[in-house]
């Protein structure tokens, strides 16, 4: 039922790019708007052509986008050591979420040029402040989605389980933790979504590499020819992380969806 | 629902489309008429310009004919880009690197004014407990600036010039991060400017300024630039704004102390802090402005036009800038016609 209609639609979603694009050629092709506010995709492609063959500022453009996936991986992965068991643990005993909880809260809306500096200062200009960066954005999804994942675990399979003689312990691992999966997978695509789109401010600050110090760069001398090429790329390798996220969710959590419908 | 939302999206396209199109025909109404406002960029530099303003010369010449002026800060000349790009300012003021940028990119502008030549106000720094002495000894070391600015520039000749421009890892960074990454000493070397460079040269030695730099040919100087679709309707304007600048030289040079004050005043900076980064400039009366060592006239560009020149050169080098102005262009943007028409009158 599902997977019929996401099918049916599909046609809208390619005609809405297909609109786009066009769009995008006739308001550059008849000089509509200048090439500096709008590049032409022709203009894109030929931009793109030159930075996947020549790199950008003597680096490739494999190393640049390796390094920021490099970035963006040893955060995430980070983010998912530190948050799961927190946020589990925050929604499972009300004492440690009342420590933790008001801490994650105050610090998750923070706007990360905000505090950017004073990662510096602290960590220095090396990789560590860019991957403390990443990790702070990347943490609260993941320990959100935790917490409200074990508060949702129907209170009858926990006493369930104690009655059959069940330890705190053994309930944690067989019933929380299982039943929190599917929530966690959620958080977890969240969160590298989130940490994806702040890599431009974690490579903002002393780097000399990485896809999103392109776009920066770029903008300094106004290339929007280049802007577009890293900001198009970046798109396309989100949606691609995504999905590969999504087939990983699909072994792990198997069950997931079979319970509702 | 969706075949709704996809008419939305249409709508919302069609809108953009209309939004963009829109912004060039924006404010080509009431020919001849006076603006209600002129919007000014300016940057953190005790300067003319901010001696202008602190002793209200721009009133003079706009707020007595009922013109309205507002001033707006702007961070680097890359942001002064975009908004003279997006037709948001009238005049901006920016370090000459991003009027290179800004002819590069077809920036509808000129310009007009040359604030100050740069020179100890500038300069490269090493900390003082490294065993750094020369330039060359930078090699394989971190470096940091603020990328397209007169500094980078600046340094990169610097570096060009000891031989060793492949051999350094360059850091972009914002002056206030330079200060931060600094203390924390994780930084061999940086170019900057005040009020930043007072700060490192507190624990570092200077090892090249901007001032030798222009001795040995390199000059770098701030700019100003104007909107070329308000100068070609307000070339009167121009010329008046010329003169209040003018005017702050002057007042300049009559009272260095005064000119200081009034100026650390609008800045909020300490009045002897001020003095000494005028001190580390030069500053151009109308008629230097238009002398052969600088920007020359209409009928013979002056050396400025080469320096230009070099720099748009350098700049494609870098692949920075994808094309190099012709002469010609740059002879068009550099526009003397205000200043010699103020020095008319």
């Amino acid at each position: 039922m599902k997977k019929k209609q996401t099918k049916s639609y599909k046609g809208y979603t390619y005609a809405t790019w297909l609109i786009i694009l066009v769009a995008w050629l006739i308001v550059t092709e008849t000089n509509l708007v200048s090439s500096r506010l709008i590049p032409s995709p022709i203009q894109v492609v030929k931009t793109a052509g030159d930075i996947f063959i020549n790199g950008y500022n003597g680096m490739s453009f494999w190393q640049h986008i390796g390094i920021s996936l490099y970035r963006l991986i040893v955060s995430s992965f980070l983010a998912v050591l530190t948050a799961i068991p927190l946020g589990l643990m925050s929604g499972y005993f009300p004492r440690f979420r009342a420590v933790v909880d008001s801490l994650v809260q105050f610090y998750r809306p923070l706007p990360p040029l905000a505090y950017y500096t004073l990662l510096i200062l602290w960590l220095g200009i090396d990789e560590s402040p860019k991957i403390m960066l990443l990790y702070l954005a990347a943490f609260a999804p993941i320990y959100l989605s935790c917490v409200s994942a074990v508060r949702k675990i129907p209170i009858d399979y926990i006493n369930n389980a104690e009655s059959l003689g069940a330890s705190k312990k053994d309930i944690f691992f067989t019933v929380i933790l299982p039943g929190s999966l599917p929530d966690i997978f959620t958080g977890l695509r969240t969160a590298v979504g989130v940490a994806y789109t702040t890599l431009v401010s974690a490579e903002m600050v002393a780097a000399t590499s990485g896809i999103g110090w392109m776009v920066i760069d770029a903008s300094k001398y106004l290339k929007s020819d280049v802007m577009f090429v890293g900001i198009i790329f970046m798109g396309l390798t989100g949606i691609l992380i995504d999905m590969g996220l999504r087939l990983v969710e699909k072994r792990v959590v198997f069950w997931k969806g079979r319970d509702e419908s | 629902m969706t075949r709704r939302k996809k008419g939305r999206l249409i709508l919302l396209l069609s809108i953009i489309i209309l939004v963009f199109t829109g912004c060039s025909s924006k404010s080509k109404d009431e020919e001849g008429a006076l603006p209600k406002e002129v919007k000014i960029g300016i940057i953190r530099v005790p300067n003319d310009k901010q001696v202008a303003i602190s002793q209200k010369y721009f009133d003079e010449f706009f707020k007595d004919k009922g013109i309205k002026t507002k001033f707006m800060f702007f961070d680097s000349g890359v942001a002064a880009n975009k908004a003279l790009s997006s037709n948001s300012i009238d005049f901006a003021e920016m370090g000459y690197t991003n009027g290179v940028v800004a002819l590069a990119t077809d920036i509808p502008a000129e310009l007009i004014w040359i604030h100050e030549v740069l020179g100890t106000n500038e300069a490269l720094v090493t900390p003082k407990d490294s065993s750094i002495t020369d330039i060359k000894q930078l090699k394989g070391k971190k470096i940091a600036t603020p990328f397209s600015s007169t500094s980078h520039f600046s340094l990169l000749q610097a570096l060009k010039l000891a031989g060793i421009e492949k051999e350094v890892t360059l850091l972009d960074m914002e002056t206030n991060d330079i200060v931060a990454a600094w203390e924390r000493g994780d930084l061999d070397a940086a170019y900057t400017w005040e009020p930043t460079l007072s700060t490192l040269k507190e624990t570092g030695n200077v090892l090249i300024d901007s001032e030798t730099l222009a001795n040995k040919g390199f000059m770098t100087v701030n700019i100003d630039l104007v909107n070329a679709e308000f100068s070609k309707k307000y070339p009167e304007l121009v010329q008046e704004y010329v003169k209040a600048l003018n005017k702050g030289v002057e007042y300049y040079n009559e009272n260095p102390d005064g000119a200081a004050k009034g100026a650390a005043t609008e800045l909020g900076i300490e009045t002897n802090d001020a003095l000494t980064q005028m001190q580390g400039t030069t500053w151009l009366m109308m008629n230097e402005q238009v002398s052969p060592d600088y920007l020359g006239t209409e009928a013979t560009p002056g050396k400025f036009h080469q320096v230009f020149k070099d720099t748009a050169e350098f700049l494609a080098e870098q692949k920075s800038i994808s094309n190099v102005p012709s002469d010609e262009d740059i002879n068009h943007f550099i526009n003397t016609t205000y200043i010699e028409k103020a020095m008319e009158k």
